[in-house]
């Protein structure tokens, strides 16, 4: 676009005389650049309407005069306007003034890292009073459907520039902003209310699809984080501010001090209590989340009421480099990144909603409270304030509508874990859970555990390769069933021998065997151990036991050397039936381990007992040398489980006392 | 104190190494000698003064 184009209409400023030109077929007033007056196009002449305040800075990309190309058309920028809340002031912001090639204009307007395109609607209309435009009152204009999402009174503040209609500093109008689909953005200008409301309607647009010649500056996308200090008014503490441009209240994280932010510092306005603890990603931590650079400007403690009970959640702000907001919310650990979206883009299906086609279910809905805050704030943030919050959910994914009176918010969030959270701040000393890092077991202990596991097997494995497991005697035994066995028949004590006294009926004397009890011990043959200092099994088992018990003085005899091992065996067996339930306890056998025994020649003996009333025992004897004894298999690896168990717990104590100190 | 388990976790396979490879198991130590009179006497080890005097287990 050229500078003299075909359209321009020159004169001089009524109030200083200095040359004025009209570019823009559109304009139709503008502010003497030199004398500040607004000087007002007519059919006629020139005249002027006051004159209006110094501009505020804000910084901006956008310079009166830059030209440049927005989704594909060539525009140039003819002026602005700024604005301030009446309400909240001090947070002021610009609209620029821009007219496209065929003539046409636009407002172009930016806020939050986005880019709001709008132009005067000039189609049939049926608006709501401002009254009537309380948050989410749809309204249709042709076939798009829109929603209000915030109603407020600004103020103008100052301009620049040509501009399409004469502005007037001071004068409070009313507006309610609009969403739509697929980024429909409008405004609904009530002005000053003594004339018909307008409408702007255009959309959102992503800074990528603007693009400003080169002597206009650098391109707007990629503005860096400028971080501007102040001096907190109630403690003298350094607030680097991250985004002084859009913060409206401080609250310092040293002495709580809230202040409004003002063109002169900080406004002290009242001290905060302390939160009850302190953030977990502290203040001015600089991360990347998803490709994005983001910086934790604030911390909030929000709180709800639910059936009697208090629950809490904590909420961080980060500025994302180039402008806009995310959060990060964190309730019992469970952290969540959240993204303002579009109100317009979510529809409702019943109590549903849908975005992005994804349904979510209503999950719930409260009035949530602001009960601490630290930081800067792109709003007047106060302790107390209050919200109507309402959640669907879908998955891992949710979103979130906050009301009020006079605004709604919509926002998408969706789970994000500690670990991509310390790998976001990498670099930042987090704090509480979220700067301890989590135990895992060091690659050291899977290795030796492993080996551990392996030597295990082998061992086992050895065991069934190379023990024996010879059985050197298996023979069912008799047990005598009538008269003892004398062995002193022949010894004489006394005048008579031993045989001699047990059949006189006289009392037998020390020396000789009593007649009574009669001795039923079982002597088996000699049997041969070839194996030397290995171990030996000894099963006795009575197959015929049955509710009864057999008591057993087992011998082990070494013949060469005469040595005696000797053990006892105790077997009980019971079985019946009970409740149509058949049942049994104890056992028919009995096994003794004797460990390292010299090879050579051994014997049995067993002395037995048994019930009265019970039949004759049958015993079976089983000796088995160099046998694998798997109850020490089993104990081993119980042992190992327990030492593993053990060194992990201790190895996650002094990591946890690492990390305490 | 990976290290720490993997040494006690070897010792205990030792301990069961050894009762495999070396026969070693809860220590049987003999608790009786049958003197050589009584394994040359006639009955040998039926000899019921040996098994019936002294201590011989606990039935």
């Amino acid at each position: 676009m050229t500078a003299a184009a075909p359209f321009d209409r020159q004169g001089y400023c009524p109030q200083c005389g200095a040359p004025v030109v009209f570019r823009f077929a559109a304009a139709h007033a503008q502010v003497c650049a030199h004398c500040r007056f607004v000087v007002v196009r007519t059919d006629r002449n020139l005249t002027t309407m006051g004159k209006v305040a110094d501009l505020v800075a804000i910084p901006s990309p956008f310079r009166v005069g830059a030209s440049g190309t927005l989704s594909g058309s060539r525009f140039r920028i003819g002026g602005r306007v700024q604005y301030d809340r009446v309400e909240a002031a001090s947070a002021p912001w610009q609209e620029q003034f821009i007219e496209w090639e065929n003539g046409s204009w636009s407002w172009l307007a930016q806020a939050q890292g986005r880019l709001y395109l709008t132009a005067l609607y000039q189609g049939p209309l049926h608006l709501p009073t401002y009254q009537q435009a309380v948050p989410g009152t749809p309204i249709t204009i042709g076939q798009v459907t829109l929603q209000v999402t915030e109603r407020a009174a600004r103020r103008l503040v100052s301009g620049e520039g040509e501009l399409p209609f004469p502005i007037q500093t001071g004068v409070v109008e009313w507006y309610a902003d609009l969403s739509g689909p697929n980024g429909a953005f409008g405004t609904i200008d009530y002005g000053d209310g003594s004339s018909p409301p307008v409408l702007y309607l255009g959309s959102e647009l992503p800074f990528s699809q603007l693009a400003l010649d080169p002597d206009f500056g650098p391109p707007p996308e990629a503005p860096e984080v400028k971080t501007r200090a102040l001096e907190c008014p109630g403690c003298g503490g350094n607030l680097p501010l991250v985004s002084p441009d859009t913060a409206e209240r401080v609250i310092c994280p040293y002495c709580q001090m809230a202040s409004d932010m003002s063109a002169s510092g900080l406004v002290p306005l009242k001290k905060l209590r302390k939160p009850p603890s302190e953030p977990q990603i502290p203040l001015g931590s600089r991360g990347t989340i998803q490709g994005r650079r983001v910086t934790c400007i604030a911390f909030l403690v929000r709180g709800t009421t639910v059936d009697g009970e208090r629950y809490h959640w904590r909420e961080y702000l980060l500025y994302v480099d180039g402008g806009g907001y995310l959060w990060l919310l964190e309730e019992d650990e469970q952290w969540q990144l959240i993204r303002p979206i579009a109100p317009g883009d979510v529809r409702a299906f019943g109590s549903s909603r849908a975005y992005e086609g994804v349904t979510y279910t209503l999950q719930q809905s409260n009035t949530a409270e602001v009960e601490h805050v630290l930081g800067e704030m792109y709003w007047k943030v106060e302790v107390g304030e209050k919200v109507k919050a309402t959640e669907w959910k879908c998955g891992k994914q949710r979103l979130s509508e906050e009301r009020t009176d006079d605004e709604v918010v919509v926002s998408h969030s969706v789970e994000i874990s500690r670990d991509e959270l310390r790998e976001a701040f990498a670099g930042t000393k987090l704090r509480g859970l979220l700067g301890r890092q989590e135990y895992k077991l060091p690659d050291s202990f899977f290795r030796i555990l492993a080996t551990l596991f392996v030597l295990w097997c082998g061992i086992a494995f050895a065991s069934c390769i190379f023990q024996a497991d010879e059985t050197v005697f298996f023979e069912t035994l008799e047990v005598p069933t009538s008269g003892p066995f004398y062995d002193d028949d022949d010894v004489v004590v006394g005048d008579k021998t031993c045989a001699t006294w047990r059949a006189s009926g006289e009392t037998i004397p020390a020396g000789c065997q009593p007649g009574d009890p009669p001795d039923r011990s079982i002597f088996t043959p000699v049997f041969e151990v070839a194996r030397d200092k290995k171990n030996l099994r000894i099963e006795l088992e009575a197959p015929n036991l049955d509710d009864s018990w057999i008591g057993a003085d087992l011998a082990l005899i070494d013949d060469e050397r005469g040595d005696v091992y000797e053990r006892e065996v105790d077997l009980e067996y019971y079985s019946g039936v009970e409740d149509g339930e058949s049942w049994s306890e104890g056992s028919r056998s009995e096994v003794l381990w004797f460990s390292r025994l010299p090879k050579g020649r051994y014997l049995v003996r067993i002395d037995p007992v048994w019930e009265a009333r019970a039949p004759t025992p049958v015993l079976r004897l089983r000796v088995q040398s160099d046998t694998p004894r798997w109850s020490f298999a089993g104990a081993a690896f119980l042992a190992l489980a327990i030492v593993s168990i053990v060194g992990i717990h201790l190895d996650m104590r002094l990591h946890s006392r690492e990390q305490d100190t | 104190m990976p290290w720490l388990t993997g040494l006690v976790g070897l010792g205990i396979l030792a301990l069961w190494g050894a009762t495999v490879f070396f026969g070693y198991g809860i220590v049987s130590v003999p608790n009786n000698q049958v003197p050589e009179s009584v394994r040359s006497s006639p009955g040998g080890y039926r000899s019921w003064a040996f098994w019936h005097s002294g201590t011989h287990g606990g039935k």
